[in-house]
């Protein structure tokens, strides 16, 4: 078997399954929630993650947020972010950011059509700054183009389990999926 | 009725949805007035700055440049 392409029949022996690079640890899908909380996703087998996220809002561009969580509780102070957005007509990317905030912004999110995001999650359980970077594709309620690229971290190298994403008004519809990155 | 929050389970795959604690509740309730407030200020600023990019629209129409110049210009 010539990796990674296999044919029908072929065994997966342990090296052919230890280099696979991305594996999915948890995918669930919200319903009319004001929050989504994935528990025990970020675990000592991966250092590195990537998460992916489909859905709608009850309302329309509506802020979409994000923040680590420990043993069931979120962690509400000391991230630091900087976002940029663009659109058609704007001259230059809108460039917002704050060194003590409460979350981080992954973009905005409206209702009708489904926006994505995806963003990788860096260390969260390693003791050192948890970072966040990625991009959300906002597709506003009359279908025009929105689109963000996000960085931020938690100021603390405290070890999360998981995360929170969240809208900051209304509700939210959508799936989320978390894959550990392998490194060796 | 308070609002639902959704939790997922990784290691079990299980989501489960449910309404939010009195704990919960506070937290939620103060994170969207924050919201909100910001939400106010960012309208109010994209407000404010329509209105100078129009007064300058005015002002440079009254010097003679074309829609097309202006456009440059104001990138609007």
């Amino acid at each position: 078997m010539t990796f990674p392409v296999f044919a029908s029949g072929d065994v997966l022996n342990a090296s052919d399954m230890n280099a696979v690079g991305l594996w999915r640890v948890a995918t669930g899908t919200a319903t009319t929630a004001s929050t989504l909380s994935v528990n025990s996703c970020f675990t000592s087998d991966y250092e590195n993650y990537l998460v992916t996220w489909n859905g709608l809002s009850s309302g329309n561009d509506v802020g979409f947020n994000f923040r680590f969580r420990a043993s069931g509780t979120d962690a509400t102070t000391d991230y630091r972010r900087v976002a940029s957005q663009m659109y058609p007509g704007i001259g230059n990317p809108a460039v917002g950011g704050s060194n003590t905030a409460t979350e981080i912004s992954l973009g905005t999110i409206s209702s009708t059509n489904r926006s994505a995001s995806s963003y990788f999650v860096m260390a969260p359980q390693v003791a050192q700054r948890s970072i966040v970077h990625g991009q959300m594709t906002h597709v506003q309620s009359g279908g025009t183009i929105d689109a963000y690229t996000i960085h931020g971290f938690l100021n603390n190298t405290t070890s999360y389990d998981g995360f929170t994403i969240y809208p900051a008004s209304g509700t939210i519809t959508g799936t989320v999926c978390v894959y550990g990155i392998r490194n060796a | 009725m308070k609002p639902t929050i959704a939790i997922l389970d990784a290691p079990t795959g299980k989501m489960t949805h449910r309404e939010m604690t009195d704990d919960e509740f506070v937290e939620y309730q103060t994170r969207v007035q924050i919201a909100e407030t910001e939400q106010a200020k960012k309208f109010e600023a994209e407000k404010t700055l329509l209105a100078i990019k129009n007064s300058a629209r005015t002002k440079l129409a009254g010097l003679g440049l074309t829609d097309a110049e202006l456009a440059a210009l104001l990138e609007v």
